[in-house]
Formats: structure tokens, C-alpha cells, sequence
């Protein structure tokens, strides 16, 4: 009886668990919505195994955060062209700078320094992207996370 | 005569682990203050600068590299221009004209990675414009373009 409770409640956590995964890059592709003119967008991705034990990090675009890094994961945010500058810490000021241009889509890499066979995860680091092609393959297989919640896509 | 309480305190921050805690400590202490000195060595000066847009009704400039330049930036690391690669004069500084990539994204790497524009004048490239900083930084020793083509 208690074995058949454990089974219950381990298919359960598993279907719960799904629904917090998003859709694959590969699927959504095409069902994006259309840059707003005059906008630009940014991708964020992390194409890291998912079971890396990585802290996530606020990602900050001109110093306001817009979302979480996560591995096996991306998201986006659409942004007026014009200057930016994507950090993690604001300590540091590593990170990213470029001109986001109308229409135009930029694709920031992030990565988690992984220390050997230990596992153990240092900090993060990002790449900017190009050309767009390198960027999408690498996040064929990661699945949509989400931005910060006023930005995040609707119904994924 | 009472016997001083100073041995009895030592004997109890050893047990308690201060000693070991002050070590961690200054070990982190340490370990920051190299992270934050190999931070400053890739930094770099720059100042904060306005580009003037060419205008809309302006004819197109491009120029092409015949050779590959390398120019050294003021954190002592290096940039490569690849040869044959075309910049399009994209605006102005006060230091001189402004250039951006045709070839797709041109970047620098000093605290961070920024996208980066060349700045030339009298055939000499002076420095990097960084679009999404608004900020020019200037090469400690300007290096002649070799350029090829002109439209």
C-alpha cells in the first residue's frame, strides 16, 4: 500500500515538474511574436546539462533585471533600439555591451565556470553571439524559462 | 592570587574556531583582492563620448583592409582586424570618423565584451568606439589602416 502511495506521488511530482519545464526552442520557432517596430530583441541561454547545480543570477539589462539564468534554458526580451549593456553583478560590471539596432535580435551566451570532474560551478561569465545562426543552433534543444514576470511570454 | 583570564580566553577561541575563521578569512580577503586586481588589469580608460550620426542624405562610405592590422589595446592585450574586412563610416567623435562592421559583429574584450567600432583619422586608427557604453577608448599607440578600397 505505502509502495503504491510513493509510485502515486512520484508520477505526480514528475507531471508537475513538466509543466514547469517550457516548450523547446525548436517548437516555438515560428510561434514567437513579431518584434514591435522600432524594438530589438535579446536572447538569453545557458546551454549547460540542466542537472548542472548552477546558482542562478539576476541578468540585468541597463540595470534592471530581466530575468534568471538557468541551464538547458533561454529566454528573451524585446527592448526600444538604441545602447545596452548586460551585466550579473553589479560589483563586477563584467558582461556585455552592443548597439541593438530596429528589428535586429542579439543573443548573449551565458556560462558557468565548471571546475574538473568535481562538478562544483564558479561564476558566470557571458558571450555575445554571432553570427545569429551558431546562436539559434546552440539553443535547439534548450527549453523557454521565462523572463522576469512583466515580461514573460504569455501561455508558455 | 587570581590567575589571569587571558589564557582561558585564548584556550576558548581555540576551541570555539576563531583562529580557524580569522585564517578563512584572510584567505578570502586575499583571494578578493587578486580577483579585483586581475579585474583592473583587463579594464580599461575610457571616456564617455556622444557619436554624431552621418546623415540620411550622406553617400555611403566604406573602406576595406588590405592587410590585417593588430593593434594593441591599453590592457595590454591585442585586437585583430581581419584583412579584407569592410567598415562602413557610421558617424563621428571630436577624435575622428566612426566605423562600424559590415562583416557582422566586431567586438573587444576588456572588463567586458563590447561591441566596437573603429576611429580613424588622417589614415590611422586611434581607437574604439563602444556603442552600447557611448564611450571611446583610445589606443595607446595609434596603427596606420592599410586601406584598400574606397567608395
Amino acid at each position: 500500500m505505502k509502495s503504491w502511495i510513493k509510485g502515486v506521488a512520484a508520477v505526480a511530482v514528475a507531471v508537475l515538474l513538466a509543466g514547469c519545464a517550457g516548450p523547446k526552442f525548436d517548437a516555438l520557432h515560428g510561434r514567437l511574436p513579431p518584434i514591435a517596430e522600432g524594438n530589438g530583441r535579446i536572447y538569453f541561454y545557458q546551454p549547460q546539462p540542466t542537472n548542472l547545480a548552477a546558482a542562478q543570477q539576476k541578468l540585468r539589462v541597463n540595470d534592471v533585471v530581466v530575468g534568471r539564468n538557468k541551464p538547458g534554458s533561454f529566454f528573451f526580451v524585446d527592448r526600444p533600439a538604441g545602447s545596452y549593456v548586460v551585466t550579473n553583478l553589479h560589483w563586477t560590471g563584467d558582461g556585455v555591451s552592443f548597439m541593438l539596432d530596429p528589428g535586429q535580435t542579439r543573443y548573449v551566451r551565458v556560462m558557468a565556470e565548471v571546475y574538473g570532474a568535481t562538478g562544483a560551478v564558479g561564476k558566470l561569465s557571458m558571450q555575445l553571439v554571432d553570427p545569429p545562426e551558431l546562436a539559434e543552433n546552440e539553443m535547439r534543444g534548450l527549453r523557454y524559462w521565462g523572463a522576469a514576470s512583466p515580461e514573460r511570454m504569455p501561455g508558455f | 592570587m587570581a590567575a589571569s583570564p587571558v589564557p582561558k580566553l585564548k584556550a576558548w577561541m581555540a576551541r570555539a574556531g576563531v583562529t580557524r575563521v580569522a585564517h578563512v578569512g584572510r584567505a578570502l580577503l586575499l583571494a578578493s583582492t587578486c580577483a579585483l586586481a586581475l579585474n583592473a588589469c583587463m579594464s580599461v580608460s575610457t571616456q564617455k563620448v556622444g557619436m554624431t550620426p552621418v546623415a540620411s542624405a550622406d553617400p555611403v562610405h566604406t573602406i576595406q583592409l588590405s592587410r590585417v592590422v593588430i593593434a594593441a589595446l591599453p590592457n595590454d592585450s591585442s585586437v585583430t582586424l581581419p584583412a579584407a574586412s569592410q567598415w562602413r563610416r557610421v558617424g563621428a567623435l571630436p577624435q575622428g570618423d566612426v566605423y562600424r562592421s559590415m562583416g557582422g559583429l566586431f567586438t573587444i574584450q576588456t572588463r567586458r565584451q563590447g561591441e566596437a567600432y573603429l576611429v580613424a583619422s588622417s589614415g590611422k586608427l586611434l581607437g574604439f568606439y563602444l556603442p552600447g557604453e557611448s564611450a571611446y577608448m583610445a589606443l595607446s599607440r595609434p596603427v596606420t589602416l592599410p586601406v584598400e578600397m574606397r567608395q
